[in-house]
């Protein structure tokens, strides 16, 4: 797994750091074969980048029911997102670290991702009658505070326990637009459903 | 701390004009540093962390390079002296706001203004230490992360004690210095001004502590 091998060098040598020879000797391909695939760093910093993404999203996808509504998503897709950059620290550190150190293409894509993020937490505002009374932006500050906190935690060593992690972002992300009853409920029931044998 | 709520760290940022004054050296040394300082945040607004080079912060403060190195080894030890004074200076505006006779969220209220106020007069501050840190890495973007969650615990410091009043939560926290650095960057890369980001804040800073409800009320009131 090629991309997997990358995504090692990048989190721990830092995207600035990483030259092509670590990249070919951490994924243990020629330079020819390195240039057949990619333009260079940044080009490969992109494809791993996007590939974390994809991988990410599809373990969302995968957990959440087709016919939830947006809270029961938002609850599932923070416990899924958190749980994966538990696992994946290193993966995780090149989405929310490295990419803003590329520059170019690569903080183009964090910043896309870090904008889609708030368009879906914005859809939260359909569901609450809270939602109307939130300043314009708030999606922004919201996704903006939510990556930080995954950077911190990211950046001081590791996410700690997502078990422990998961719920208290999950509430920053539901009580705008539940409330804070509503939310303790939902996520009550989305723990029981999650604990229940299938 | 200052009496005067940190305008003189404040004025110690602002580039002093070049020129013989016919003062003393320790004067003019003591305004040579600072030069640098102010030089440091107009490179790094412009250029960002791994960019800016001694040459760049020497002309934007209009001293030599040699003048420079009589005061730093390298740009990094005078980046690490800019945010030790841009801390000085936001702190002592911040704890200088609230008054004794205010409410708690009166005092929130203030302090926010005195913040917004000191970054509206130089927007470079910001560039410098929220929107540039996280591209550089290292020890520069986590002098960052310590200083705005630092910043958002001044803040909202000292809430009574009562039900009605959370402490909050670590990670409360950290979601709102996040939201406090989006809130800042995207204001400023907007070139929007930003005391009108008032009543957000207030209400981001205030609802981990008396609930959302109250805090977009008090929120109102900005």
């Amino acid at each position: 797994m090629l991309l997997a091998a990358f995504t090692d060098v990048f989190a721990k040598r830092g995207y600035q750091a990483a030259t092509v020879e670590n990249l070919i000797a951490g994924g243990k391909i020629s330079m020819g074969s390195f240039y057949k695939f990619f333009d260079g760093k940044e080009d490969c910093f992109v494809q791993v980048y996007d590939r974390v993404v994809a991988i990410a999203l599809d373990r969302v996808r995968l957990a959440v029911p087709a016919d939830a509504e947006w809270a029961t998503q938002a609850a599932i897709g923070t416990r899924v997102l958190v749980e994966f950059a538990a696992e994946q620290p290193l993966a995780a550190k090149v989405v929310l670290l490295e990419a803003q150190t590329g520059g170019g293409e690569a903080l183009r894509r964090y910043g896309e991702t870090v904008r889609e993020l708030a368009a879906f937490l914005r859809r939260g505002r359909e569901e609450g009658k809270d939602g109307a009374r939130l300043p314009e932006n708030f999606e922004d500050s919201t996704a903006g505070g939510l990556v930080w906190l995954l950077q911190t935690r990211l950046a001081r060593g590791g996410l700690g326990d997502a078990e422990e992690l998961y719920p208290q972002v999950a509430k920053v992300v539901l009580e705008p637009y539940l409330g804070s009853d509503r939310t303790q409920r939902l996520l009550r029931a989305a723990s029981d459903e999650h604990a229940a044998p299938r | 701390m200052t009496r005067d709520g940190g305008k003189e760290g404040d004025e110690k940022l602002r580039r002093l004009p070049p020129g013989r004054h016919g003062l003393s050296r320790e004067f003019v040394s003591q305004n040579q540093r600072e030069r640098l300082i102010a030089g440091s945040i107009a490179a790094v607004a412009e250029r960002g962390f791994r960019e800016a080079t001694v040459t760049d912060i020497s002309a934007a403060a209009g001293v030599s390079r040699r003048t420079f190195y009589s005061y730093f080894q390298t740009k990094e030890e005078c980046f690490l002296a800019t945010f030790e004074l841009l801390e000085e200076t936001l702190f002592a505006a911040i704890s200088a706001a609230a008054q004794p006779r205010q409410s708690w969220t009166e005092g929130v209220r203030a302090r926010i203004a005195a913040l917004l106020g000191l970054l509206e007069e130089n927007p470079d501050l910001v560039r410098f230490a929220v929107i540039a840190p996280p591209a550089a890495g290292g020890s520069v973007t986590e002098r960052n992360r310590d200083l705005l969650e630092r910043l958002v615990a001044a803040l909202g410091a000292g809430a009574p004690e009562g039900r009605a009043y959370s402490t909050p939560t670590e990670v409360e926290l950290a979601a709102t210095a996040g939201a406090l650095a989006a809130v800042l960057a995207a204001r400023v890369g907007e070139g929007a001004e930003l005391t009108g980001a008032s009543p957000e804040l207030v209400e981001l800073v205030l609802s981990p502590v008396i609930g959302r409800r109250r805090a977009a009320a008090a929120a109102e009131k900005s």
